[in-house]
Formats: C-alpha cells, sequence, structure tokens
C-alpha cells in the first residue's frame, strides 16, 4: 500500500470521519508527522485513538492512559477537552499532563528540549507558594508509599523554597 | 492611527533584491503564567486578562499605532485586516476581550487573545527573517518586562497548542512563482519543500489552492531548534525555490518567450477589457502581469499599482471601498471595473516586445557562457 500523498510505503492507516463521510487514509512515515495534510485538531484526535503510533521506542500510550477520567488541571480542563479541541488550558497543563503530552511533543517537532531564547523565571511569590504546596503533595506520597530516599531529596528541596520564600 | 490610515499604508516591493520574494515574516506566540489560554478562559477571565495584556502592551507601543478592541470594529472591518494578513481568521470571529495593535509603517502586528494570549507578528520586504526576528525579539524583551510570560526550562515557551511549544516561532516567507507553475514544475518544488520537513501552502486562498502563485513557506517544528537555526532552515529552502523560479523564467525567456509574451498580453487584454471577474482570476492574472513587468514586458513602477491591485480587489476591500455589503455578481463588477480603470493609462505589452527578444539574447548567451 503507498502514501496518499507520496509515493513511498503506507505504514500508517487511519480512518477519518468528515461529516457523513468516512474516509480511508493511507500515510508513510514522513507524511504523517506532517501538520498541513491534517489538522491539528484532526491529529491530536487521532494520536487519541491511538491511531498513529507514537514516534520513538515504541511505547504506547493505552487509551486508558489517554482517557483516564480522574486527571484534571487546576484550571479544570481534562484530557478529554484535549482530544475534542486540540490544545490545552493553561500553561500549568503542560505539567498536569506531562506523560500524556511527551510523546505528542516529540511527534510534532524536531526534538523534544527548547534550546532557543531564554527566559529569566522571576521568582514571585505565588509561583513559590504554588511550588511548596506540590512538594509537599509529592513528600507526603513519597512518605505514603515508603520511597524514602525520594522523600529525603523533595524534604532538601522544600528547604530551599521555604529559605527563598523567607528572603522574599 | 486611525483604521482608513491603517488599511491605506501600503509596503513597496519595488525594491526587493529577489523580486519573487515578496516578505518575510516571523511571529512568536506567548503566554501569561498564571491565567487560563484565552480559547479556554470563560469570557470575564479573558476580559480580565486583555486589560492585563493591553496595559503592557501601550506602554511599550510605539506613537502613532493603530489598537483596537475587536467589539469595535464591523465585521467588514475585521475582514479587511484578514485580507492584509495582519489579523487571523480566528480571531476574526472573536469579539470582546480580543484585540489588535499595529505599528505606523505595518512592520510589527501583535494580536491579543487570539489562540494565545500574545501573538507578535513582524514583516519585513524580501528576503529577511533575522531582521523581522531581531524587531519581534526585542518587542518581546520589553514585553517581558512587565509580564511573567508561561516558560519552562525544558519545554521552553508554553502555547495553547503543543504544536507551538518551544520558541514559540513560525518564520515564513512569501513567494511569487509564476515560472514554475507555467513550466508545470510547481507541484514537484512543493514536494520536495514539504518532504523536507516545512510546510508550503498558498497564500490566498484555502488549503493547498494558491490564487496568484503566491506561496509561503514555513517551519512547522517549533521545538529542539533555536530561533537561528529555524529560521536559517527557512532561507535555505526560500532561496533553492528562488534559484527553481529563476531557472524557470530564464528556460522560458530563452525556449519559448513568445508563449510568455502571449500569456502577458492575455492577461492584460482580459483585466483590461472584462466586465465581470472572479477575485480568483483576478489574482491569477494579475500574477502573470506582476511577471512580465519582472521580465520587463511593462515598465518597472508597474510592480507597486499590480501588487496593490491584488490587495484592492478582494472581496472585504470591494465591498468596504463600496461602503457596505454586496452580492457576489456586484463584486465581480465593480472589480473588473476597478482593475480596468487602472490599467487605462498602461501600454499594452506587445509593445515592447522587441525588448524582450534583446532580453532572451542575453540570457541566451549567459546560459552559453556558464
Ligand atoms: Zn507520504
Ligand atoms: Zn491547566
Amino acid at each position: 500500500m503507498n502514501c496518499d500523498f507520496c509515493s513511498d510505503t503506507a505504514t500508517i492507516f487511519l480512518t477519518q470521519v468528515t461529516g457523513e463521510e468516512l474516509k480511508k487514509i493511507c500515510l508513510c512515515e514522513d507524511c504523517s508527522r506532517n501538520k498541513e495534510l491534517m489538522t491539528e485538531k484532526g491529529l491530536i484526535q487521532a494520536f487519541a485513538d491511538n491511531l498513529i503510533p507514537l514516534a520513538g521506542d515504541g511505547n504506547d500510550i493505552g487509551m486508558e492512559d489517554v482517557t483516564m477520567p480522574s486527571l484534571s488541571c487546576e484550571c479544570g480542563f481534562s484530557l478529554g477537552d484535549l482530544s475534542s479541541t486540540g490544545r490545552l488550558g493553561c500553561s500549568e497543563c503542560y505539567h498536569t499532563f506531562q506523560d500524556v503530552l511527551e510523546g505528542k511533543i516529540l511527534s510534532l517537532h524536531r526534538g523534544g528540549e527548547h534550546t532557543g531564547k531564554e527566559i529569566e523565571i522571576p521568582i514571585d511569590k505565588k509561583s513559590l507558594e504554588k511550588k511548596i504546596a506540590k512538594i509537599k503533595g509529592s513528600l507526603e506520597d513519597a512518605i505514603n508509599s515508603e520511597d524514602f530516599e525520594l522523600a529525603a531529596s523533595l524534604r532538601d528541596d522544600l528547604k530551599r523554597l521555604e529559605g527563598d520564600l523567607l528572603a522574599l | 492611527m486611525t483604521f482608513e490610515n491603517l488599511i491605506n499604508t501600503f509596503i513597496s516591493h519595488s525594491s526587493n533584491k529577489e523580486s519573487c520574494v515578496i516578505t518575510s515574516r516571523i511571529r512568536l506566540a506567548r503566554n501569561l503564567s498564571d491565567v487560563p489560554f484565552p480559547g479556554w478562559a470563560k469570557k470575564a477571565e479573558r476580559k480580565e486578562t486583555y486589560a492585563t495584556l493591553s496595559k503592557a502592551l501601550k506602554k511599550i507601543a510605539p506613537n502613532k499605532s493603530y489598537f483596537e478592541e475587536l467589539e469595535n470594529l464591523e465585521s467588514l472591518q475585521k475582514q479587511v485586516l484578514v485580507e492584509q494578513h495582519l489579523m487571523s481568521r480566528e480571531l476574526a470571529a472573536r469579539g470582546e476581550g480580543c484585540g489588535i495593535a499595529v505599528n505606523k509603517d505595518k512592520s510589527l502586528s501583535v494580536m491579543l487573545n487570539e489562540e494565545d494570549h500574545f501573538r507578535l507578528q513582524a514583516i519585513q520586504p524580501g528576503l529577511s527573517l533575522k531582521k523581522a526576528y531581531r524587531a519581534l525579539s526585542k518587542m518581546d524583551d520589553s514585553l517581558s518586562e512587565s509580564l511573567n510570560f508561561a516558560y519552562d526550562e525544558k519545554l521552553g515557551y508554553l502555547t495553547s497548542c503543543p504544536s507551538n511549544v518551544g520558541t514559540g516561532m513560525r518564520a515564513s516567507v512569501m513567494l511569487h512563482l509564476p515560472a514554475l507553475y507555467i513550466a508545470d514544475q510547481i507541484t514537484p518544488v512543493l514536494k520536495a519543500v514539504s518532504k523536507l520537513g516545512l510546510a508550503i501552502r498558498g497564500f490566498y486562498g484555502e488549503g493547498t489552492e494558491s490564487l496568484g502563485h503566491l506561496y509561503q513557506i514555513s517551519n512547522q517544528s517549533t521545538l529542539g531548534e533555536s530561533e537561528m537555526e529555524i529560521i536559517a532552515r527557512v532561507e535555505r529552502m526560500a532561496k533553492h525555490v528562488v534559484k527553481a523560479e529563476e531557472n524557470a523564467r530564464k528556460k522560458i525567456l530563452s525556449d519559448n518567450p513568445q508563449r510568455l509574451i502571449d500569456k502577458v498580453g492575455r492577461a492584460y487584454g482580459i483585466l483590461k477589457h472584462a466586465s465581470i471577474i472572479s477575485s480568483k482570476e483576478a489574482l491569477n492574472l494579475l500574477s502573470i502581469l506582476r511577471l512580465g513587468t519582472e521580465v520587463g514586458s511593462f515598465p518597472k513602477d508597474t510592480l507597486d499599482l499590480f501588487d496593490q491591485l491584488m490587495i484592492q480587489i478582494q472581496p472585504a476591500h470591494l465591498q468596504l471601498n463600496a461602503g457596505g455589503k454586496l452580492e457576489i455578481e456586484k463584486r465581480d463588477e465593480i472589480r473588473a471595473k476597478t482593475i480596468s480603470s487602472h490599467l487605462q493609462n498602461l501600454h499594452p505589452p506587445d509593445s515592447i516586445c522587441n525588448k524582450n527578444e534583446v532580453k532572451t539574447n542575453n540570457t541566451d548567451s549567459l546560459l552559453k557562457d556558464s
């Protein structure tokens, strides 16, 4: 089977529903990464439906993870919203849905790490408090699961950040 | 600056070094760190964010900039801004809590609360992505003095859509490629570009259809490369395509100049004498006249005329000039009238036919030399 867009061998087969119509699309590896061929919305939907294998080690994110109902961001955004809009709710969503997004981001871009313009992350009180609250939560989890090594390192982080907060 | 002044400001491309490179654009997506993205925010939140964004922007906006909240614009005015590529369709569909700002010479513009909180855009004539980026990066720096942008050490700038994360940058070059089209080489060129990981699409019109033989090459990936690496990649590709277009022009002029002269003459005839014309047909024919100027069939100063007409004959521009909404048939009539009146004093191309032959001979000897 050949790719519908170029003549390379197709390795990915998509079923796209447009209105009433059911379309079958055959894609090669390259074209499947070309966002212009599919709308952003369609692409993310395809990822969510597990129609496109994620780039990298072939480690699948199962459907269960993608549609896990309990996971939602403090902004109220859930993974269901991601597959219906293709966009995120707030910048914190990147951390909330980190595991799910990692594969998507790798498949959309040439790399996974930012090497461009940098910004000095300003330490304001609000974001520091947020960070501290988050670490406190993880610390509790670590203690409950008896991961004392992790707990010790989290305690160090906590001490440092609380020091920063006092110094503000 | 008033809306009228804004839309009547025309950027000339007649002194561009490579005449088939029309403009270079850079777009940066930026978001505030502690509020929801515009598409997810509730109306009240979006309005509150708009106040923060516009306050910061007004502080750094140069004198005589145009600045407007979208709810104050008529739908026809928004469409005109879309046709001038100062506003996206997505933003035009919105109202309260969204806005647009443009500086005096239209080289910098900002969309507020579009897909991202800020979409900063810089445009430069010709192939000058670096210059556009420098101007934009400076604006970005000034804004970040008073605002906290969403940024992550690993992922860079955080954007509403994961496809823009990292640099948040889209670098694009607009090219005029009529000779590749005439020579039937446009499809392989487009395929090659997209195979190499860049996007290429028609500048006017939806999807892959291109009107006026205008194409835009841009990066898709925004993460994993620095801004300068992305710019270098897009620029390199643009230069390859420009070379292909130039070769196609040389080849047509040396193999079959009569074919080109015929095309230019027909375009001239139709545009000057038609009394009904669609924007699609008009854009494609004006593009051929533009090519005519570039190969010497018309005086050099007609380039601005043709470029200006390509903007003026689009639906919203025609309707705004006519003072209100018009049926499609009426638009096609007014469009034909507008074009023919502007071509009234232009001499037909065949009167400079001989000059073309001289040019052809020159090209021939050039080809032999190389
Ligand atoms: Zn393919
Ligand atoms: Zn969120």
